[in-house]
């Protein structure tokens, strides 16, 4: 069974559908890719799984059990945690903080006193190769380190599905690596993973399966080999000419 | 975690032995004065937790201070209620009433908040003006007189103020060692991402503002006692409202002790005002905030804190943090 299924998801924001009718479903323990052109509704896809945004029609199922009307940190509570494309530290904590914020509440929701929080940020911190910087005001942080900032906090949370949005747009190809190595040790402690990217070498690696949006609907699903020889992929990030031209030789 | 070491707590002993002792040995006046700076002190503080630490604006928490002036006189002066009963329920329906009102009021922000919340404060005063009978309306309300001659009244008031400035010390220090304090600090920060991480954000706003409401709440009926009479202009006051805020600002939003610091410092400058250029008074008050608001926003305790120097590059860098 799937950990989180969609079935027929529709956001609209008036008559612009960012959303419609897109089924998906991710299976436990997997890394699944989700990829698409700019304006697409990958973004968005995270913000109504996340209960940041009310979907307008369909339903959202995390492990049969209907989320699509809770509210954020009802979603966070169950075991969902994001990263924001921006990064979004509290600005006036130090760095630990940020990443306690996540201990203490998240998954566990109070469970863990501030003591064992504390114990749990600063495990993150080192997983993530933050802890030399872990009494830094946040606000100081470049962004290779916001970006591992942000990865931290959700990874606090303690979550059972971990989605990330673009956490490796903007780093250096030194970094892609060393994130996509953390993506999959995290995935190796049985955390299932969403994966926004635009860095496609990256995301084709690290992914198990890949998921393909445009303009709001889903145009492909498959093994990441089988993706990118989808024309229907190739289509919507180059064009119809593009894909005509690269279809043909295999057609023949 | 930060454990207060031993140097700490002696250090804090001394200081409350020394607080303890002090007005022995000194006039009524300068007694009186630092009742008041106690006072304002709780009332600052109190704010602090939610203004500071939540990051939600209030500019009407005399509302809780005139409720609980108004619980503990009417309690006093009609069921004879004893004194510190009173207070405990003044407590209560300070805290109540935040209760009441956070729910509706906490879903505004910034500005929009800054004037729901002066608005719920001047339409008590408007109520407590209007409602005849037993709080006594516009007349005012006279408590009973507290027994003993002048010197052994104001030693109580002093004691009163001070222990209510020590509690509400260790409250804040608390709250904000705790997870409601972490959470209302990822509130303050971004309420979105607060939500996201698993904090439910309308509890630990209530919260806030409750914790805020509740000891304003008892030093409103410490005030009305100590003073003897009181009358709603004078308690649902806008001026003790933005009081609290100018205090806050003063000494540091948002710190333990900056809301100590700009109590003493803005107590201490009224009185000297008040005593030497009355007519000026307010002018004067109202100059020295724009200059700190100008020279030091994040207030007296950033400077020490970092070690600022107030020089004209602090000031710069001011000016290029805060510029809309």
């Amino acid at each position: 069974m799937a950990i989180l299924q969609g079935n027929k998801v529709t956001k609209n924001f008036g008559g612009l559908y960012a959303l419609s009718n897109v089924d998906f479903e991710i299976r436990p323990g997997e890394i699944l890719g989700l990829i698409g052109p700019n304006g697409s509704g990958k973004t968005t896809l995270i913000n109504v799984i996340s209960g940041f945004y009310p979907i307008s029609s369909g339903e959202i199922l995390f492990k049969g059990y209907p989320i699509h009307s809770l509210k954020p940190y009802r979603v966070a509570n169950l075991g969902i945690a994001r990263t924001f494309q921006v990064v979004r530290p509290f600005v006036q904590l130090r760095v630990i903080e940020n990443v306690l914020v996540g201990a203490l509440f998240g998954k566990n929701n109070l469970q863990a006193g501030v003591k064992e929080s504390f114990r749990r940020a600063r495990q993150v911190l080192d997983l993530v190769g933050l802890s030399d910087k872990m009494d830094f005001p946040s606000g100081s942080l470049t962004l290779a380190d916001r970006k591992k900032l942000e990865l931290a906090k959700a990874l606090a949370m303690e979550p059972e599905l971990l989605l990330l949005d673009e956490v490796m747009a903007g780093l250096t190809f030194k970094e892609i690596e060393e994130t996509m190595d953390l993506i999959r040790r995290i995935n190796a402690t049985g955390v299932t993973i969403l994966v926004i990217e635009h860095v496609i070498h990256a995301v084709l690696n690290l992914s198990h399966r890949i998921f393909v949006l445009h303009h709001g609907e889903k145009i492909a699903e498959g093994l990441p080999h089988e993706i990118v020889r989808s024309a229907r992929v190739i289509e919507a990030y180059l064009g119809k000419e593009y894909a005509k031209a690269y279809q043909e030789p295999s057609d023949a | 975690m930060t454990r207060i070491s031993v140097g700490k707590s002696i250090f804090f002993l001394i200081v409350i032995c020394l607080l303890g002792v002090f007005p022995l040995g000194v006039g009524v006046s300068i007694i009186r004065l630092l009742t008041s700076i106690f006072m304002y002190t709780v009332l600052s503080q109190s704010w602090n937790i939610i203004g500071g630490y939540t990051g939600y604006i209030s500019f009407g928490n005399a509302l809780f201070f005139g409720l609980g002036a108004y619980t503990t006189g009417v309690l006093m002066l009609h069921l004879h209620t004893p004194f510190v009963l009173s207070l405990l329920a003044s407590a209560a329906v300070a805290f109540g009433v935040a209760f009441l009102i956070g729910i509706p009021i906490l879903r505004l922000k910034g500005h929009y908040l800054a004037v729901a919340t002066f608005g719920v404060a001047e339409a008590m005063r408007e109520v407590f003006n209007n409602l005849r009978g037993f709080s006594g309306g516009g007349e005012g309300l006279s408590f009973p007189l507290p027994p003993g001659d002048i010197r052994m009244v104001s030693y109580q008031f002093y004691y009163l103020m001070l222990l209510a400035a020590i509690l509400t010390m260790i409250m804040a220090y608390h709250v904000t060692r705790r997870p409601a304090g972490y959470a209302m600090a990822a509130i303050r920060d971004d309420e979105d991402v607060a939500n996201v991480m698993g904090i439910h954000t309308t509890k630990y706003k209530i919260l806030a503002f409750c914790l805020s409401a509740l000891f304003t709440g008892v030093v409103g009926g410490i005030f009305g006692y100590w003073v003897t009479f009181i009358e709603p202009n004078n308690v649902f006051s806008i001026q003790i409202s933005v009081m609290m805020v100018i205090m806050v600002l003063l000494g540091g939003i948002g710190t333990l002790w900056g809301p100590v610091i700009g109590a003493f410092i803005l107590e201490i400058l009224s009185d000297l005002l008040i005593s030497r250029v009355v007519e000026y008074h307010g002018a004067v008050l109202g100059f020295i905030i724009i200059v700190v608001v100008l020279a030091a926003p994040r207030g007296i305790m950033e400077i020490i804190k970092e070690r600022k120097k107030l020089s004209f590059s602090y000031f710069l860098e001011n000016i290029r943090k805060y510029q809309a």
